[in-house]
């Protein structure tokens, strides 16, 4: 049995007894089928000393148990990591930051509090998945959408703490940006609520984060300052219809005109709906990879005009699909109206596609959309949750085996057509380098939010080749440190990684990091709560986490 | 002599296994697959228009999203049953139902990569198969 670093197994063991009497025998989780559950699916280290696992897991049920296990925690120096689901796969799973830890796992914790059709808002525990939200809101016939990420079944409060993206409305899918109130168990047991819930008895928890004076709720994301037990999430009314059309442009540097316009329709709420950007030219996720493409793209200075018509074979480069939600005429006069103006920009450019879909969808208007190819529109679009990307993800038939998952390259681009060529020729020319299939021959800019783009792709690992996982692991640090060199970082990564990128976010000799790490010896004295995510240390083993 | 043909064939799953080869059907299912109260099947595996489930053997079918069949029947059963859930899926299918029915402490007690014809370690799916033959079990029989 693995015990947590600094405990002996006598103390480890008086520290479970506690923790039992606090949740009950039944929810404290030691044996090694149980603890199985808590490894990183999509872990690089699989099976090697370096995977981090955990020492055992605790589930309570309620927010004093959660009071309760952290004091415990305090009282044995105890480190403990929460999760909500534990299904962010590819950015860490449940497993901890630092092996040993004992997972706090609030699954249990899956209470829909309240949801409001009027003021448009859920108030949710950790446990409730985006399934779990769209199930009630659909049995309760109630006239509002979840925004969610593929696939569903992650927790609505964890992936925005997470800072995890969807797919349907603009003010929506930033998930954390669409948060609005949170509860959080402090690192030394006491409970606190943020924005207008510090107020005894507020009646606009969920209408006003900010509350008075400072706003810290961005504390509790991607760091490790507390355990949220409720958050409230703004939900978006359901619209009366969508429409979708497609903008064909044919030369690579079209990209700039087309993203000007674009930017300008979506920061004006004209294109309200997630803009997806693909390339028939270079080809989708799942496609059969073309080296060439990768090798012309990454060219050193930039790629040349003839090579950029050769690999293309006639295909257009760009297509961009534009939604915009609202009853039929006003959606489809904002869908005219961007066609006047990526006409006015970009002459050349053509509209080879136009669906309007009236909502809520029927139910073969439902299963005819696509799960997971990118350029279509997907479930997702309309709030849908469901599973349809694992039929095309690491296990799916069109990618290289052996495969049992892959971790995610996130890098945050500009939103620009200068910023993604530079962007795709930097991230080109290293996987050229590194002759490494990541999923796209180029990767695609991806519109979640209208200030910028991220460009996501997979690096793939296996549960049974350590070499490639190492070459994975080489491709993707290569990766951040090239892009870091060129003003690009990350906005998420899995904990093999999260020490390597805080690293690089190193302004003014890592004022950042110093910071952070001032406010968690500060509040979380004993260094309890998450050690190490997101490369902020606890000042015991500050060291000897980041060299780890 | 039964064969593992006749067997499945007695249970009303000859389609799912006619998409296995016979020389493997003894791997695929074993013992104690005989034993599951719910069979789940891929329909991107097997021509399942002609299946039929006597004996009380409740199927459900899938395909590329498990979630619509893991809420209509695969956690129903979860929640309410302790027999074992038997199926052929395609990796990810199984993937994503082993991870869910963790949740509830379910196991992957067993799983055979029918297209090499290899027993695969229920903590390391093959990734080579597209087809594999598995077994979930509640915790009181794992």
């Amino acid at each position: 049995m693995m015990t947590p670093p600094g405990l002996s197994a006598d103390q480890f063991q008086e520290a479970l007894r506690h923790l039992k009497q606090i949740v009950g025998a039944e929810w404290v989780f030691t044996s090694d089928a149980d603890l199985e559950t808590y490894r990183d699916s999509y872990s690089p280290n699989w099976g090697e000393s370096e995977e981090r696992r955990a020492s055992a897991a605790v589930a309570p049920a309620n927010v004093e148990q959660v009071q309760a296990v952290v004091r415990i925690a305090n009282q044995f120096r105890l480190p403990i990591y929460p999760i909500s689901t534990g299904k962010n796969l590819g950015y860490g799973g449940s497993a901890p930051n630092q092996s040993g830890s004992v997972i706090v796992d609030l699954k249990r914790m899956n209470k829909i509090i309240e949801v409001d059709p009027v003021r448009c808002f859920a108030l949710v525990e950790p446990g409730v998945s985006y399934f779990d939200l769209y199930n009630h809101i659909q049995e309760h016939k109630l006239k509002l959408w979840i925004d969610c990420p593929e696939p569903g079944w992650g927790s609505v409060l964890g992936n925005a703490v997470d800072r995890g993206v969807g797919y349907t409305g603009q003010a929506y899918r930033d998930h954390f940006g669409a948060h609005c109130g949170m509860e959080v168990v402090l690192p030394n047991g006491e409970l606190m609520r943020t924005g207008m819930g510090a107020l005894p008895g507020a009646k606009t928890w969920q209408d006003y984060r900010y509350g008075f004076g400072p706003y810290v709720d961005g504390l509790f994301t991607q760091g490790n300052f507390g355990i949220v037990t409720k958050m409230g999430i703004h939900l978006m009314p359901e619209p009366e219809g969508m429409v979708a059309g497609v903008v064909e442009a044919q030369n690579y540097q079209d990209i700039e005109p087309l993203i000007a316009v674009l930017n300008r329709l979506e920061n004006s709420g004209l294109c309200d709906g997630m803009p997806q950007v693909s390339s028939p030219a270079m080809g989708g996720l799942g496609d059969p990879p073309i080296p060439e493409i990768t090798r012309v793209i990454g060219t050193p200075g930039g790629p040349k005009p003839e090579d950029l018509i050769r690999i293309a074979q006639g295909k257009p480069y760009w297509h961009v699909r534009v939604l915009a939600y609202g009853p039929r005429e006003v959606a489809m006069t904002k869908w005219e109206h961007a066609k006047r103006e990526f006409r006015k920009a970009l002459p050349t450019c053509r509209f080879v596609e136009e669906v309007f879909y009236d909502i809520p969808l029927t139910p073969a208007k439902e299963e005819a959309l696509s799960p997971y190819r990118l350029e279509l529109d997907r479930k997702v679009n309309f709030g849908i949750p469901n599973l349809g990307i694992f039929a095309m993800g690491a296990r799916s038939p069109a990618f290289p085996k052996p495969t049992d998952g892959h971790l995610w390259f996130s890098a945050v681009v500009p939103r620009s057509g200068a910023g993604v060529m530079e962007a795709q020729n930097i991230f080109c020319r290293a996987i050229a380098e590194m002759g490494i299939y990541v999923g796209f021959n180029a990767p695609i800019p991806l519109g979640y939010t209208p200030h910028m783009f991220l460009m996501i792709f997979p690096v793939f690992i296996s549960k049974t080749n350590p070499e490639m996982n190492r070459k994975g692991m080489d491709l993707l640090r290569y990766l951040i440190d090239l892009g870091a060199k060129h003003g690009f970082g990350e906005y998420r990564a899995a904990p093999a990684l999260q020490d390597f990128i805080m690293e690089r976010y190193s302004f003014n000799d890592h004022a950042f990091r110093k910071f952070c790490e001032q406010l968690k010896d500060a509040v979380d004295p004993n260094g309890i709560l998450a050690a190490g995510r997101y490369g902020i240390w606890p000042k015991h083993i500050r060291n000897a986490g980041r060299k780890a | 002599m039964s064969t593992r043909r006749h067997f499945m064939a007695s249970v009303g799953l000859s389609a799912v296994a006619a998409a296995i080869p016979t020389g493997l059907q003894a791997k695929a299912f074993p013992a104690p697959v005989s034993a599951a109260g719910l069979w789940v099947v891929d329909h991107r595996i097997a021509d399942l228009t002609e299946l039929t489930t006597p004996h009380g053997v409740p199927m459900v079918r899938l395909g590329g999203d498990v979630a619509p069949a893991w809420f209509a029947a695969i956690r129903p059963h979860i929640e309410t049953r302790l027999t074992p859930i038997a199926g052929l899926t395609q990796e990810d299918a199984l993937f994503c139902l082993q991870q869910m029915a963790a949740d509830f402490r379910w196991r992957l007690q067993r799983c055979v990569d029918v297209t090499h014809g290899q027993e695969t370690s229920t903590t390391c799916i093959s990734t080579r198969s597209n087809r594999i033959s598995w077994l979930l079990t509640p915790p009181s029989l794992a």
